[in-house]
């Protein structure tokens, strides 16, 4: 995939999230389509590829939200981390649905605590578990979707993928 | 391993680079130069949103689909001026006999207000926020309270000249000081998932009834007084504990929100 299709995929994404997925009822678990882009291009590429996604990606989505610039970027990053390391763990494509889930709970850890630390709130275990769980579930669901779609446009994961 | 020690390495970076710039974008002194930039993708989300809406309105087209749809949305519009009527005339009749004590009340309704279009909505769950097609060239501020006809939305957190954030009553960060019309419990209401959360401080003998409405009480100077943030659904009565628990549906339904009007003359003491 060229540099630009990358770009056009991740801002695309963007604008859906922003918009289209926006609108869904907040009461139920939102699905988060950059972070389930991440954990998925982690899984197939490595930790190293899913880095450029999620820099520009959260980049993106720190400028369509309200908080600290580099909070949403900082949270994929350590979520494209993580989808790396047990990409280069598990060869097994089930896995794929413990990469998301891993990631999104990572994603939601460092968003709560960043905004912990900064004083923006303070975030208790009741409110913080339902929003984890909700957002594991969805990613959980999502990524391998995403993993599935990517993989016959770009072509399988390389035996022996680098975690990083 | 030098390849892979080298790799973390880069993680290691890009963490310390990115935490730097989470640090850096919070002084008061780059607040100004947060929200042009993200003034400046606006207009992306504003025609991201113009597409979907005229996306839905084409697929409408084969069926029944829009006029239900439009049914629906003046059924809900109605349905919500409706409830916000209904909480108005509850809380008139609480605070009836403190306006007569006090003619230099006030009043919660009458501000000056500037509508406008929302045109994107935030990116995930730990954000439920609403980007709006108006500014500081609209003279919004950050801070300004943000309403429907139905009652609370949030607050104006950045300001660019032609667009605003707003954090939604919605967002897990978000509190709100609010009273209970009928039972005149106090409280803090707090977003996340699901239904509103409202801690309330205990009376002797006071309970909270399903139905009731929870307006914002202006304790704390964040919000005007008397604008309606949900109903109670749900009471939870713990003798034993120094905070009672009550669950709220909220006055907005953040996937209709299509447009919203800033109170432009009221800011945050």
């Amino acid at each position: 995939m060229s540099l630009l299709a990358q770009g056009v995929l991740v801002l695309g994404a963007v604008l859906l999230q922003a918009t289209l997925l926006g609108r869904l009822d907040p009461a139920l678990p939102q699905p988060n389509l950059v972070l389930a882009l991440v954990v998925a291009r982690a899984w197939l590429r490595g930790g190293r590829a899913g880095l450029g996604w999620a820099l520009a990606g959260g980049l993106l989505l720190d400028l369509t939200a309200t908080g600290p610039l580099g909070a949403h970027a900082l949270a994929l990053l350590t979520a494209a981390y993580v989808a790396g390391a047990l990409a280069a763990s598990f060869e097994h494509p089930g896995f794929a649905a413990v990469a998301g889930a891993a990631g999104a709970a990572v994603y939601g850890t460092t968003l709560l605590a960043l905004a912990d630390f900064l004083g923006l709130a303070q975030v208790s275990a009741s409110a913080a578990l339902p929003l984890l769980a909700g957002g594991a579930l969805t990613a959980s669901a999502l990524a391998p979707i995403c993993m599935a779609v990517m993989a016959r446009l770009g072509g399988r994961r390389p035996v022996g993928l680098p975690a990083w | 391993m030098r390849s892979q020690s080298r790799s973390s390495g880069l993680f290691a970076g890009a963490a310390i680079a990115l935490g730097a710039l989470v640090l850096l974008s919070q002084l008061p002194l780059l607040a100004g130069a947060r929200g042009q930039l993200r003034g400046a993708v606006a207009p992306l989300e504003a025609g991201a949103t113009a597409v979907e809406t005229a996306g839905g309105q084409a697929l409408s087209v084969f069926g029944d689909i829009a006029s239900l749809r439009s049914d629906n949305a003046r059924l809900s519009a109605e349905n919500a001026r409706l409830r916000a009527q209904v909480a108005q005339l509850q809380a008139a009749g609480a605070e009836n006999a403190e306006l007569r004590r006090d003619l230099q009340f006030d009043r919660s309704f009458g501000h000056r207000m500037v509508a406008a279009q929302v045109i994107a909505r935030g990116p995930d769950a730990f954000a439920r926020t609403l980007t709006i097609d108006r500014g500081a060239a609209d003279g919004l501020q950050p801070g300004m309270s943000v309403l429907t006809g139905a009652g609370l939305v949030g607050r104006v957190r950045e300001v660019a000249a032609h667009s605003a954030a707003v954090q939604t009553v919605a967002d897990p960060l978000v509190r709100v000081n609010a009273y209970l019309v009928k039972s005149g419990l106090e409280g803090t209401v707090s977003g996340g998932e699901g239904p509103l959360r409202m801690d309330v401080l205990p009376r002797a003998d006071l309970v909270g009834t399903p139905g009731e409405w929870a307006l914002t009480s202006g304790i704390g100077g964040g919000y005007p007084r008397g604008i309606p943030v949900g109903r109670l659904t749900r009471f939870d009565r713990r003798d034993a504990s120094t905070v009672q628990y009550a669950e709220l549906a909220w006055a907005n339904d953040l996937a209709q929100l299509n447009a919203v009007l800033v109170v432009v003359d009221f800011l945050p003491r």
